[in-house]
């Protein structure tokens, strides 16, 4: 699904991104942690094809990403955004008019839109404009966007950011449903532990621009030292 | 005061009962208006989008150009345009000089700059947003423009309406290349210099009540249109 090798990308001399390695299989669901400034929203940039590699080659869904990104392979990725973005127009038309410009049957269209502004609760707010709605739905939305893509490959950057404690588990179970019934490929990012042991299978260690260190995310959480180091309160979890 | 009093009853007089010159220069102003704001919008609106977006050599000094020309003086570009399509001129052999199609010409070259300048900053101002979540979404080029241009059509509007304030207000490019020949280039702020010079106040009121109706009826749709898609 993604391949990369000697991945990296800079900024101006300097590098954000450096000498990344890393291969994620489809179907697999994976974690990025790290400090802030650990380059882990450009690598998610970098997979989502927002921006292109500086260094190193970049392998996304078969394709090897360079000049030109074929649009068939950029319709199988669907992204959360950590600022979350949005069209101008209503909650429905959000979720709908990128369904629209991959020319959808009118009924398939309803038929997705409605399905995941219900299991994000979001069916209240269907008419409502986008610029009106609450950091908890905005985060709501921008799932039920991405998933009614029936992305391939899935990238969420700290999806739950803005939700509350009660409703961030709600919201966590009805994700993991989705993912559940939907399957893809799922590299997520987040500063919580909980996410990454509820959601993930793989966890990558990010510090200073580099993977430092990666696997099974139960097995990383229990013995790595720096991920301890990064949720210091992991140990009451584990 | 009563010379504004009688000047306002003789104009109401007018257009009750109607003038047919009156009438004609109406006509033709709308008609080098809706030309004027057509070709301006067909070749601003994507320069802008391309100034807005794209990073190439010499885009700066596009950006410079765009903004100088917002301050064109109406009477320097009619001076060029008429020293273009004089007889003698490089394109007088079109023999366009004193008809509507200079007139469009020179409009175009006051209004175009415009559009491409305030297309362009809005453009640029929502790129950061804008441009990763478009491409997220899978579009093709066209449809990437098509949703761009989507979301920033109130600032589209704003330069329409700032596009038409200058057709409508522009007098000096308009006598010089138009003539203001009756019933030929005779346009109503050119008219409404005519008038005043002839100490026809009445006239000129008439025609600047017509002007200003316009005026406003054009700038309160768009503004209603902007206002009612700033709700959405």
């Amino acid at each position: 699904m993604i391949e990369a090798s000697g991945l990296t990308w800079s900024s101006g001399t300097k590098n954000i991104l450096e000498d990344i390695n890393i291969s994620i299989s489809p179907g697999t669901r994976w974690g990025l942690v790290g400090p802030n400034g650990a380059g882990k929203s450009t690598l998610l940039m970098l997979f989502a094809l927002l921006l292109r590699p500086t260094a190193g080659e970049l392998h996304v869904l078969g394709a090897c990403i360079g000049r030109h990104i074929p649009v068939v392979i950029r319709r199988q990725i669907a992204i959360s955004f950590q600022q979350p973005r949005f069209l101008t127009g209503t909650v429905w038309q959000n979720v709908a008019i990128p369904l629209q410009l991959r020319r959808l049957s009118r009924q398939e269209i309803r038929l997705r839109v409605g399905t995941w502004l219900d299991r994000f609760d979001l069916m209240d707010l269907a008419h409502q404009p986008v610029h009106t709605l609450s950091g908890g739905e905005q985060a709501r939305l921008q799932l039920a966007r991405a998933l009614a893509l029936k992305p391939a490959l899935l990238l969420l950057d700290e999806p739950f950011a803005a939700v509350d404690a009660t409703s961030r588990s709600i919201l966590k179970e009805r994700l993991k449903s989705a993912l559940a019934d939907a399957s893809p490929t799922l590299v997520m990012i987040s500063h919580d532990y909980s996410d990454m042991l509820d959601l993930t299978e793989q966890t990558a260690v990010m510090l200073g621009g580099r993977i430092v260190e990666h696997g099974p995310t139960e097995t990383l959480f229990r013995h790595s030292k720096l991920v301890q180091t990064l949720f210091p309160t992991l140990v009451h979890r584990i | 005061m009563d010379l504004i009093w009688h000047g306002l009853q003789e104009a109401w007089l007018i257009l009750r009962i109607g003038d047919a010159e009156i009438y004609d220069i109406f006509k033709l102003s709308l008609y080098i208006a809706f030309w004027t704001m057509s070709i301006s919008l067909i070749l601003g609106l994507p320069l802008g989008l391309l100034l807005g977006l794209s990073r190439f050599r010499g885009r700066s000094m596009l950006f410079v150009l765009a903004n100088v020309g917002m301050g064109f003086p109406p009477t320097v570009v009619g001076l060029w345009v008429a020293l273009f399509f004089w007889r003698s001129g490089p394109l007088g052999e079109l023999r366009w000089i004193y008809t509507p199609k200079t007139m469009i010409v020179a409009e175009v070259i006051l209004t175009f700059p415009i559009i491409v300048a305030l297309v362009a900053a809005a453009t640029q101002s929502r790129r950061d947003k804008l441009h990763p979540l478009l491409l997220s979404l899978g579009l093709t080029p066209m449809q990437y423009v098509w949703l761009y241009v989507r979301e920033i059509r109130l600032s589209i509007l704003a330069a329409v309406m700032a596009g038409f304030g200058r057709v409508f207000s522009e007098v000096g490019a308009a006598i010089m290349v138009g003539g203001n020949i009756k019933g030929e280039t005779r346009t109503m702020t050119t008219a409404i210099v005519l008038e005043v010079s002839k100490g026809d106040f009445s006239r000129a009121l008439a025609i600047s009540f017509i002007l200003l109706t316009l005026s406003l009826l054009i700038t309160t749709f768009l503004t209603l249109l902007q206002q009612s898609e700033s709700q959405k």
